[in-house]
């Protein structure tokens, strides 16, 4: 009994706590309750595989803490490089500039080390079975945004063409990893069980932007249909002669005065 | 002056290239088929981001409720939204040959289904974070167009 309530504790309700944590953000102002619910939630998430290790759910737990190294890496590379450039405000010094690069691609690399090399997501002695889903839905993902970005900046953009082939070179490089991991077997895994997760990849980008945009939908039929089942507001009587001439005293009191020399 | 607007389908197209490239060369290799397993994880991430999605958007009808002296009636309303698309995956799910994946009952799919949209699910929010900054570490990196305010 209280091993099937362990994984209920120490993965589904910190996983809850996040994902609660996650939606108050939309809607309050106040982090003093919405960042504990959140760190509580990653921290129960990411310890999962040392306090539930008979649990299969906790090979995610695994995964992200397996690539929390390549993803802060990544992320901070951009912060650095974003704010060493043109912004005006909390400059970092142009000197880190280099820095942010060096990070982003350390990442990538690693990311991909951790495909073809070593250090590859492992669990029970395999390799991680949410593995072989992230990094193909993120290769496909990357691709396919950064593409889509560098149209948008080409068409809605004004002279923007450079920042647009910089976008387009990303998609080229991702697609290039792609293709090459399609080709060429991996530490663990193997070209063709790539080529098999490609399509379940596809199939998932495709699903989550479809499910996400049915829930928007409906998100907005109803409040549509609530606003339109909404009384008219009352309708109120036109200002009395009386009204009128209030208004009138007080315009003339607060407009004129002396023009500015 | 003209305003430049976006073409959907040339935005449209632009994101399709990689994707269609892959696949292609996927067809070419050898793996021509959109097997049924890929079918059944695209119905499953369907079903599980439209209900995750729906339950994050039903938190936020309070915030909608808050400023509209708090009605039930759209609160009531995503709820069924919600319950609809659990409904739908508890049909499909107990139908075994529609959704089920490699797993031995509707409970465990269920929570597949939700551990699943966590790796993929990130990998989105990472693919999409890393376009996002690279978009702006370009921007940030050509000259300002506009006198600095100091």
């Amino acid at each position: 009994m209280e091993e099937a309530l362990a994984p209920l504790f120490f993965f589904w309700i910190p996983l809850f706590l996040f994902g609660i944590g996650v939606s108050l953000t939309f809607f309050t102002k106040s982090s003093r309750f919405v960042i504990p619910l959140i760190i509580v939630g990653i921290i129960g998430l990411l310890s999962s595989p040392i306090t539930v290790p008979n649990s299969d759910s906790s090979a995610v737990g695994k995964l992200l803490l397996d690539l929390l190294i390549p993803s802060t890496a990544l992320l901070g590379g951009l912060y650095i490089i974003i704010f060493s450039g043109n912004v005006p405000v909390q400059r970092i010094s142009k000197t880190y500039r280099p820095l942010g690069f060096l990070l982003s691609l350390f990442s990538m690399t690693y990311l991909c080390i951790m495909h073809w090399h070593s250090f590859t997501p492992m669990w029970r002695g395999q390799a991680n079975p949410y593995w072989i889903i992230f990094w193909p839905t993120f290769l496909l993902a990357s691709a396919s945004f950064t593409a889509l970005f560098s149209m948008i900046l080409v068409t809605i953009g004004r002279d923007r063409g450079k920042n647009s082939i910089h976008l387009f070179l990303i998609s080229v490089f991702t697609t290039l990893i792609t293709l090459l991991a399609m080709s060429y077997d991996g530490n663990i895994t193997t070209a063709e069980q790539f080529r098999d997760y490609i399509w379940m990849a596809a199939a998932d980008i495709f699903g989550i932007i479809v499910g996400c945009l049915l829930a928007i939908f409906a998100f907005t039929i109803v409040i549509a249909v609530y606003e339109k089942s909404m009384p008219e507001p009352t309708q109120t009587s036109p200002p009395t002669k009386e009204e009128w001439n209030h208004v009138e005293s007080v315009l003339s009191r607060h407009l004129g005065g002396i023009e500015d020399e | 002056m003209s305003e430049k607007r976006a073409d959907w389908k040339v935005l449209l197209s632009a994101a399709s290239i990689p994707f269609l490239l892959i696949i292609l060369v996927n067809i070419l290799i050898g793996n021509p088929y959109f097997s049924e397993e890929s079918f059944k994880r695209f119905a499953n991430a369907i079903l599980t981001a439209y209900i995750i999605t729906g339950i994050l958007l039903m938190v936020n009808m309070f915030a909608y409720a808050g400023s509209r002296e708090r009605p039930y009636a759209p609160i009531m309303g995503m709820i069924i939204a919600v319950m609809a698309g659990v409904g739908i995956g508890i049909l499909l799910l107990y139908n075994n040959d529609i959704l089920m994946e490699n797993n031995g009952s509707f409970q465990a799919q269920a929570l597949y289904n939700i551990v699943h949209i966590i790796a993929s699910g990130f990998a989105m929010v990472l693919a999409v974070l890393l376009t996002i900054g690279s978009l702006f570490a370009s921007i940030t990196a050509t000259p300002t167009r506009f006198p600095e305010e100091e």
